[in-house]
């Protein structure tokens, strides 16, 4: 009797990990839902982290969910760029374990969001794709790095349009 | 966002008296569906999950979810202590949510705190105490006496026999007692339920409780599915494999192997439910037929949107028979009436022929030129070009009959301002406008020289239309 179907479509988790968020929000997010009326299509907005170059910042993250979630990752890109050495300043495309290989159901787009901000204050230069910055990190330049990633928060920030 | 939405969910708890609540529902929920716990099944390393949850999960990376160490599908077993209270904190919540929620509304209103230890203790218990005894809950709740009520009734219906009246043990028809012995022989239950008790035929159709179940003998279980070595085995073997189960056999080898996956999950994971809730068959093809639709063979990928190889358009035709002849007839009423400017839009991708069609619309008789004339004329002059950007090149009747028209359009048209030029081009600029107007198919308006070239489009329209006439 207890839920006894339980559906291959993913819309229904979706459904409840929305209301989870809705009565427990993400501390590091200022926003997370569907983006229109698409519910395997979610948009966040982060916040950045503070006491670190990230202070103050805001980006606009795209989520497209598989059908096959929660089995397959959810795709998520940053549209605003940020500057940070996993990071493609360009594309957005970030490089996170947890969304490629080591991926488990058991996570939500919120856990999964939270990782993401966690990745801003432990960045991994030695697999960078945004080697610019990775490389002002390998070469222990912590003041140049530091400054570029405000300059960027800063120049870079997500202005919300339609409010 | 909206929240018109209400699933249940462990949060309820964080906006009631009881935010203690929270914790302990979220460990009652599986963790890769988020829902309560189905059918939990315990893996070799000590994890609980829904029976379907985790069989998918095996079959698609073949690591437990929460730890990442190694796990196999077959070495699953029934978590029946925890299915338990599941099923009891599912019942126990509603009202105990209720409860709570009306606590923290007579809080905020009164805005003074109470001491929350005693409701705590109150709404804890029938959580705890359901697990250890199933007598005291019975008291509490309303709903959960339903199974253990039909329980009882059963008891006492032997009691209420009549005299000198017995029960089959195995039917139940009542009769007289010397009639029994003889009845047994004959009673055609008797190979179904292989001689087993009343209670275990009958609780069959009653609400399942474990509990209770234990009492009785169990029916053997139904024994699960293995998988199939699908590298090895061909897509036909496998088809027909498929065929043997029941299931849909149609798509290629690789969707043969997913849907067989598929089906060995929902299968194997009815296995571990508890036996009075066991689906039928009949409702797992159901499921199986909903993840075809979402995720199997008919999920609207990219490609579906595209025809299909072996579509067959022949059967489509007739099936929508009367729709196309429904547009058939309309786009001929169309043609009748004398109006050109309505074709001018369903052809808009000839940009060269606009022109003239513009020109002919204000023309004073348009409908010879347009409805009988030219238009089964045409086709038969021309049946097919070998160049299709130029088809009237070595035809030169047809380029006559085009001038000609040319001509009495224009004449009957010269109000227009730029049509004053066109007349004076003789035969052989006409050639040579005609090239131009292929090169510049979509040349500006105000040269009007395309209005000469009348290419290789309209005549393939012509040439459908003249068949339909």
């Amino acid at each position: 009797m207890a839920g006894s179907s339980r559906n291959a479509s993913p819309i229904k988790r979706l459904m409840t990990e929305l209301q989870t968020y809705q009565s427990d929000p993400n501390e590091a997010l200022l926003e997370l839902g569907p983006a229109e009326d698409d519910v395997m299509h979610w948009k966040a907005v982060m916040k950045g982290v503070v006491g670190t170059a990230y202070e103050g910042g805001r980006w606009l993250l795209d989520i497209h969910i598989p059908t096959a979630y929660p089995l397959s990752p959810p795709a998520i890109r940053f549209v605003t760029p940020i500057c940070h050495p996993n990071v493609d300043f360009k594309t957005g495309e970030i490089c996170l374990d947890l969304l490629k290989t080591t991926w488990s159901p058991i996570y939500t787009i919120t856990t999964t969001m939270t990782s993401i901000h966690q990745l801003l204050t432990s960045a991994e230069p030695d697999s960078p794709l945004n080697i610019d910055v990775a490389q002002l990190f390998r070469l222990g330049d912590e003041v140049g790095a530091q400054s570029l990633i405000r300059f960027y928060t800063e120049t870079e920030r997500y202005v919300e349009k339609r409010r | 966002m909206d929240t018109t939405f209400d699933l249940p969910d462990s949060t309820d708890w964080l906006s009631t008296t009881l935010p203690a609540f929270e914790p302990l529902e979220a460990a009652l929920r599986c963790e890769v569906c988020k829902e309560f716990l189905s059918n939990p099944v315990i893996t070799s390393c000590s994890h609980t999950f829904c029976s379907i949850c985790i069989r998918r999960c095996i079959a698609t990376d073949g690591r437990c979810p929460s730890c990442k160490s190694a796990c196999s599908s077959d070495k699953l077993t029934p978590n029946i202590a925890v299915r338990e209270v599941v099923m009891r904190f599912q019942e126990a919540r509603p009202k105990a949510l209720e409860m709570a929620r009306a606590e923290k509304e007579a809080q905020s209103r009164s805005g003074k705190k109470r001491k929350l230890d005693e409701t705590d203790i109150e709404d804890g218990e029938p959580v705890r105490q359901t697990r250890s005894r199933q007598t005291r809950s019975k008291g509490r709740h309303s709903q959960s006496t339903d199974p253990i009520e039909v329980a009882d009734s059963e008891d006492g219906d032997d009691e209420f026999l009549p005299e000198g009246m017995a029960k089959c043990p195995i039917c139940n028809t009542t009769m007289k007692e010397e009639q029994v012995f003889n009845h047994l022989d004959v009673c055609p239950e008797q190979n179904a339920s292989q001689g087993r008790s009343t209670r275990s035929s009958r609780t069959k159709n009653t609400f399942p409780n474990p509990l209770q179940r234990r009492q009785k003998d169990p029916s053997p279980p139904p024994t699960r599915l293995s998988q199939l070595n699908y590298a090895l085995l061909k897509e036909g073997p496998l088809r027909k494999k498929l065929q043997e189960i029941g299931i849909p056999n149609w798509g290629n080898k690789d969707l043969l192997k997913r849907r067989h996956i598929e089906w060995l999950n929902i299968y194997n994971s009815n296995c571990d439910a508890d036996e009075g809730v066991r689906k039928t068959k009949r409702q797992l093809v159901k499921e199986l037929e909903e993840w075809e639709n979402t995720q199997g063979g008919k999920a609207e990928t990219k490609e579906n949107k595209m025809m299909k190889k072996d579509f067959d358009g022949s059967g489509y035709a007739k099936s929508h028979k009367t729709e196309f002849d429904d547009l058939i007839s309309k786009a001929r009423a169309k043609r009748a009436t004398p109006k050109p400017e309505e074709t001018k839009p369903s052809q808009p991708e000839v940009d060269a022929t606009q022109p003239p069609k513009v020109n002919e619309s204000r023309d004073p008789e348009p409908t010879p030129h347009n409805g009988s004339d030219p238009y089964p004329s045409q086709p038969t002059q021309i049946p097919i070009a070998d160049n299709p950007r130029n088809p009237y090149e070595n035809n030169e009747s047809a380029l006559a009959t085009i001038r000609a028209k040319v001509a009495a359009a224009n004449q009957t048209g010269s109000t227009l301002a730029t049509l004053p030029s066109e007349p004076s081009l003789s035969e052989n600029d006409q050639v040579s406008s005609h090239d131009i107007g292929i090169a510049n198919p979509l040349g500006s308006p105000a040269r009007k020289v395309p209005m000469f070239a009348l290419p290789g489009q309209p005549v393939r329209d012509l040439d459908s239309s003249g068949s339909t006439h």
